[in-house]
């Protein structure tokens, strides 16, 4: 029997609405094969979830996860992550999120969350160690979501809680929606808070008495001290506690790296950049900044406006994203409408991603004549129109008249709308893209393979936007072009490295920020291997646990064969992005070439051990991973998908 | 005493927290240490509370300034040089 006194909490709750019953499974039955969180949760997800169910179903599954280093102070070691099928794709569905949740849910005495079914009236779940309740959330129902934490804290008569929750979008169903987590932290795309909005739970809350041990702590205290000295002394980790992830937008505005009006360019013009970038938003904005539990290197920015328009304004985060979304995609080039429309999203529980691409659709849309006022309920859409995009936002999260086309994302959209308009949706595998691809050809890599439907969290390098030296990346990945943004050569091999680097996070519970994603200094394999031996007593070595995420990754990968039958053109980048090369910027001209992309698509394959044509994880590959039950369900795919 | 020097620069990543549970009882946790952190990022103002269990306020086990431990493992680990020793006795 396996030892789990360390490290995991030991319990798996196990969740059904429709029965509204609660019970528990040892978290022993997983592991150390699926070590934790993301591997847990899409595991159980591919053993229990039928293919034919879909996402919005009762039968459909949801779970979250807290890995193991969560609840220890391993830097970073607060990410959840959440699992369930895709809103959008009808594979897999998969987002993390930071925060003090996951924590919390460990302290509770659980290592995930696994909640099945529809509950009769809207809930909210109440966790307290071992007492675990249902809630009504019917007087909930509605509210946004700073307003639902509040309420549900009055509820409960209980201050120091962890809450996640929906907002209206949620609620509705809207796909953009997401999970928004101890209030600022959010749980985005594939259409996670409309799959907890479907089964009717507003909310988790959570409150956790207990406590995790480590089974070497005095090496293990020596080890986090050493290793959090060193990552706070890193130049990204002081630019991030000084501007938060909004300093890695020039980065990528340098390098023709940003959507501009839809990907009509990947570049936004300097002039209206200067107004955006992020010493704008510390200089103008910044109140206060702020950690998720256990990081020494915080990024959390509190914003506040106290001026204009929309002064009054408090924002609890404003990322990259936030200036490729509004910034960049809408062409919003005013910092304090920017904050605006991210607090807005995280009022109505809409992911920022998803939900201004399908805007920056619609904009594209009228632009081109396709779509008048008569559709959009009298409203003139026009780049940079922060008005517009709020009241767009309101009508999307609550499916107000066109709205309720927006709730449906791009490509969907673009369906009920005709009329040539799928010329506008730029979309992975039926999720939205977000990223701006055709500048650096391993983050293009990375972005378009990953099995959510297109993402920057799975294999995308940021050795390309941090310009990694040829002798800086031939010493870490043996190949000189790992900072090379234009080049495709031999970018598979890195792609396929941080495929497996993002499964250990995510699964250990890790963020990719003091991971060595974005720094060769971060936290390596090595060390990871030596914080889940000596927190958990399970020895691994840093080969063993990078086989771990590449299982990990494996399995993701046969849950989009199993469930959606994805094959290898569903691994091709947007054909105008093919066809459209860019139009300014340093990088002007790039775009991305079909025959090269052929072969590094080819060559990915090859060193995954997946099969060039249809793209999937061939038998021995499976058998390798110690993944057998997989085989079957291979010949079951093949069998659906060729049939016909 | 452990004393509270700025506690505006108190990012509530609850490492803290963690390392005086860790003392006590040789695990993490929230509930096991003397001190204890309230920070409300939602609220209007931006409002911290630190809080160290003593004679005066009890939210734990008696701080005993991490007796065998070297020095106070709330001050080493605190990434924001929020927490200072303050010896009552110069």
């Amino acid at each position: 029997m396996t030892d789990l006194r360390y490290g995991y909490a030991g319990k798996i709750l196990r969740i059904d609405l429709t029965a509204s019953t609660v019970s528990t499974e040892p978290t022993e039955n997983y592991i150390p094969k699926f070590l934790g969180a993301k591997g847990i949760n899409q595991w159980i997800l591919f053993q229990e979830l039928r293919p034919w169910v879909t996402p919005f179903e009762p039968a459909n599954l949801i779970c979250f996860g807290a890995g193991p280093l969560v609840g220890t102070i391993v830097p970073g070691a607060a990410r959840m992550n959440v699992d369930s099928k895709n809103a959008f794709t009808g594979g897999i569905g998969s987002g993390s999120c930071g925060g003090w949740f996951a924590a919390e849910l460990k302290f509770a005495g659980y290592d995930h969350i696994v909640i099945r079914g529809r509950a009769r009236e809207p809930v909210y779940l109440w966790v307290e160690d071992d007492k675990v309740s249902f809630r009504s959330a019917t007087g909930i129902w509605g509210r946004r979501t700073s307003e639902t934490v509040k309420m549900i804290k009055e509820d409960l008569g209980q201050e120091e809680i962890q809450v996640l929750c929906i907002g209206p979008a949620g609620e509705n169903m809207v796909r953009p929606a997401c999970i928004v987590v101890s209030g600022s932290r959010i749980v985005g795309r594939c259409g996670l808070g409309a799959i907890m909005g479907s089964k009717n739970l507003k909310a988790i809350a959570v409150k956790g008495n207990g406590a995790i041990g480590v089974q070497r702590p005095e090496e293990f205290m020596e080890m986090v001290r050493g290793v959090s000295l060193r990552l706070r002394g890193l130049e990204g980790a002081k630019a991030r506690r000084e501007f938060g992830t909004l300093v890695a937008s020039p980065l990528y505005n340098e390098l023709s790296a940003l959507s501009y009006k839809n990907y009509q360019d990947d570049h936004i013009p300097e002039e209206g950049f200067k107004k955006i970038s992020h010493e704008v938003f510390h200089r103008m904005y910044e109140m206060g900044r702020y950690s998720c539990m256990a990081c020494p290197t915080p990024c959390g920015h509190v914003y506040l406006i106290d001026e204009g328009p929309y002064s009054g304004t408090r924002c609890l985060k404003a990322e990259a994203n936030s200036v490729w979304n509004f910034g960049g995609k809408l062409a919003i080039e005013d910092a304090a409408a920017i904050l605006k429309a991210q607090e807005e999203c995280c009022q109505l529980g809409l992911d920022i991603d998803n939900a201004s691409s399908v805007i920056a659709w619609a904009v594209s849309c009228f632009e081109d004549g396709i779509i008048s006022r008569e559709d959009t309920d009298g409203l003139e859409l026009n780049w940079g129109d922060h008005k517009a995009v709020l009241e767009l936002l309101n009508k999307i999260a609550h499916r107000q008249g066109f709205g309720s086309i927006l709730a449906e994302g791009s490509l969907r959209a673009s369906r009920i709308v005709e009329k040539g308009s799928e010329r506008y949706a730029f979309h992975m595998k039926g999720q939205d893209l977000i990223e701006a691809i055709r500048s650096m050809k391993g983050w293009a890599l990375g972005v378009v393979v990953s099995a959510r439907g297109g993402a920057h969290t799975r294999g995308a390098l940021a050795t390309e936007s941090r310009r990694y030296p040829p002798e800086i990346s031939q010493k870490l990945f043996g190949i000189k072009t790992a900072g090379d943004a234009r080049s495709y050569e031999d970018k598979a091999k890195v792609v396929c490295y941080f495929e497996y680097i993002h499964s250990l996070l995510d699964s250990l519970g890790v963020c990719f920020f003091t991971g060595n994603w974005a720094t060769p200094e971060g936290i390596t394999p090595e060390e990871l291997a030596k914080f889940y031996t000596l927190a958990t007593g399970f020895e691994t070595a840093s080969d063993e646990l990078m086989k771990t995420g590449e299982r990990i990754h494996n399995i993701e990968k046969m849950f989009n064969v199993y469930h959606a039958g994805f094959i290898r053109e569903d691994d091709y980048p947007p054909k105008r992005l093919m066809e459209e090369p860019i139009r300014s910027g340093p990088l002007k001209g790039e775009l991305l070439k079909r025959e090269d992309w052929d072969k590094m698509l080819d060559e990915y394959y090859t060193l995954h051990g997946w099969d060039q044509h249809t793209s999937w994880p061939k038998k021995e590959k499976l058998a390798e991973l110690d993944l057998n039950e997989c085989i079957g369900r291979l010949d079951q795919a093949r069998e659906k998908r060729f049939s016909y | 005493m452990i004393k509270v020097e700025n506690p505006e620069a108190c990012t509530g990543c609850l490492i803290c927290e963690m390392v005086c549970s860790f003392h006590h009882a040789r695990q993490f946790s929230r509930t096991k240490g003397s001190i204890k952190v309230k920070k409300s990022i939602f609220d209007q103002e931006d409002k911290t509370q630190i809080t160290i269990s003593s004679n005066r306020q009890k939210v734990g086990p008696f701080c005993d300034l991490c007796i065998n431990e070297g020095s106070p493992l709330c001050v080493r680990f605190c990434p924001e040089n929020v927490l200072k020793i303050e010896r009552s006795h110069p």
